[in-house]
């Protein structure tokens, strides 16, 4: 798949991301810390969350990589912690979906089952990550954090 | 008078260079484009990746097509006419590919790329030179296919590997070289040419002081054949390595050049890989062995070799020498200049090296650097989109990368047939990189 416009993965909401991330660094009373690395291309994410009573009450980041793996990080932690309330259980089921969504297989729109409905206005800023999977030496760096993140739910349901 | 100041040193000047460099290309590099087919069939492609690996002259792919349908069979074994006559076709290239470093025919033998030659010499000097606590000194320029094989085999027996390092220019200073060498050096093994730096190491200086200390030197030239003469008769070096495909070659051959100095007793020396083609008799049993080695270069080929690759290389030798490769230094490193001043005046790129040293015969080629705050993946998906080939990464030579205090640099590597215009399509890419990322 070609990408028509190379802007359309620049995104200014990525490059935002990037350039001014969110969370990116260590919270304090984090109570889990896991490391991603993504060895083709050297990125390098460690994520950092204090989890009680099965739900994500604070989470952060910390890494070095490029645009895509900052940003997409980035994101990740500042949606994510939007969804205090919610159980992790249901947030490793939405999870499953972002990754999906991000490797183009399914539309932003379907992410979102009855549980998150109500998410489909706050979490726009995935669109930033729509074009990625066209690209697909820099999909990896995409899903890092998405990824290591599932992990660690599914260690823990 | 400031504005005067300018135009010397920056307008005047740089159109020199353009002017010169477009005046060569129309005359000579235009023709050198048409041998290479990978140009006509790509024209969208701006290819800055020849450190990684080299073009293909038709003469490549004319020889080893006339080679394989006309004369292969296997060689040095069979009493058949055909494949006597097949023989002689590979002596005569290994003749020509050794003149080409100024070696004899005897003087080199054929591996499948630098780093199966690096790993049989570190191997083969391990076997048979190397004690424990002899001293190996290495740089901290060297790409990984020359630092760990001898890495690897200093844990097995026992020997210590010196890190040269890398001086503030990038560069390596040779009294640091005489601080490192003790009673117990043995061997430096060191590229001719960094593949990341640019920078050309001075290997006749080295060899000078190597020589009367009873140290082996080992040259790494895979990069430094592709833009310097190597002349073995005028420097004294124990040992040569290079690659085929990075001097317009084919792939899976590479060129191992041993002094002949070192031939004396070949056949008490134990050599690093064995097997079909390299002995005269064979004798084993319970409490015999009993085994007559070839002399060289056979003992050095075990199995059958690249022998279509390695006819249609010597062509490519033969196309080098016709059209005076290495005359192309001198347009490589205007290229070079006007690459470097470009990338200064755009001002948001970070140069290693080419920062506080002009580019001369000693830096060219190949350029290092990094877009401010933007890391070398974008910069390299950007430019991609624009058909711009550079590489991206450590460059398989991390120990650079601690001096430079970065993770990864972006890499532009030159060849004699690349045009000022290519390197005026990367920098247009280059500013789309700043828009992008609002620099
Ligand atoms: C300086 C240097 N040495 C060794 C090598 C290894 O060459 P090859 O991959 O052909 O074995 C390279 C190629 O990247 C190189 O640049």
């Amino acid at each position: 798949m070609e990408l028509d416009n190379i802007n359309s993965l620049y995104n200014d909401i990525l490059i935002e991301h990037y350039q001014r991330p969110f969370n990116k660094k260590i919270i304090e009373n984090y109570n889990i810390k896991q490391e991603g690395i993504n060895p083709s291309c050297g990125d390098e994410l460690e994520l950092y969350l204090k989890i009680n009573n099965q739900k994500i009450e604070d989470l952060s980041f910390q890494g070095k990589g490029c645009s895509v793996s900052i940003a997409s990080a980035s994101i990740m932690c500042y949606l994510i912690s939007t969804l205090k309330e919610y159980n992790i259980k249901d947030i490793k089921d939405l999870i499953d979906n972002i990754i999906d969504y991000i490797k183009g297989k399914i539309e932003y729109e379907n992410i979102f089952n009855e549980n998150f409905r109500e998410l489909k206005q706050e979490f726009q800023d995935l669109l930033a990550l729509k074009d990625i999977y066209k690209i697909p030496v820099r999909l990896k760096c995409a899903l890092l954090g998405w990824i290591t993140l599932k992990e660690i739910l599914e260690e823990l349901t | 008078m400031k504005k005067n100041d300018d135009v010397l040193n920056n307008g005047i000047l740089k159109d020199d260079i353009l002017t010169d460099l477009r005046i060569i290309e129309k005359e000579k590099v235009q023709k050198i484009r048409a041998d290479f087919p990978f140009f006509k069939n790509n024209p969208e492609i701006v290819y800055l990746d020849n450190a990684a690996t080299t073009q293909k002259p038709y003469i490549l792919l004319e020889k080893e097509k006339e080679f394989l349908e006309k004369y292969y069979s296997n060689v040095n074994r069979s009493a058949s006419k055909f494949s006597f006559h097949t023989t002689e076709l590979l002596d005569k290239s290994r003749d020509i590919i050794s003149k080409f470093i100024n070696s004899n025919f005897n003087e080199i033998f054929f591996t499948y790329n630098a780093t199966y030659g690096l790993n049989y010499l570190a191997l083969f000097l391990a076997y048979n030179y190397l004690k424990e606590n002899d001293e190996v000194i290495l740089t901290q320029m060297e790409h990984h296919s020359n630092l760990l094989p001898f890495t690897y085999l200093s844990k097995i027996f026992n020997f210590k590997i010196k890190i040269w390092k890398l001086n503030n220019n990038l560069e390596l200073d040779l009294n640091d070289l005489e601080k490192l060498i003790t009673p117990k050096t043995k061997v430096i093994s060191i590229t001719y040419m960094s593949n990341v730096l640019g920078v050309v190491n001075n290997i006749e200086s080295i060899s000078n002081i190597v020589k009367d200390k009873g140290i082996m030197l080992l040259i790494d030239a895979a990069q430094g054949i592709v833009h310097n003469e190597i002349d073995t008769k005028k420097i004294d070096i124990d040992f040569l390595v290079f690659s085929a495909h990075k001097l317009y070659g084919p792939t899976g051959l590479g060129v191992v050049y041993i002094n002949k100095k070192h031939f004396k007793n070949l056949q008490t020396k134990t050599p690093a890989f064995a097997g079909g083609g390299i002995v005269s008799k064979v004798n084993i049993d319970e409490n015999l062995i009993d085994i007559g080695l070839l002399g060289f270069p056979y003992y050095f080929e075990p199995g059958t070799p690249a022998i279509s690759q390695i006819y249609s290389f010597s062509h490519v030798i033969n196309y080098l020498e016709n059209i005076n490769y290495y005359d192309y230094k001198t347009y490589e490193i205007k290229l070079t200049k006007y690459l470097v001043n470009k990338l200064q005046e755009l001002g948001f790129i970070e140069l290693y090296g080419y920062d506080r040293n002009e580019v001369s015969r000693n830096r060219f080629g190949i350029v290092p650097f990094n877009v401010k705050n933007v890391h070398s993946h974008d910069v390299s998906t950007v430019l991609d989109n624009y058909g711009i080939v550079i590489r991206v990464g450590h460059h398989c030579a991390q120990l650079i990368n601690k001096k430079l205090n970065v993770d990864s640099t972006c890499r532009v590597s030159l060849a004699f047939y690349n045009i000022s215009n290519e390197i005026d399509t990367l920098i247009q890419a280059l500013y789309q990189v700043k828009k992008i990322f609002k620099l």
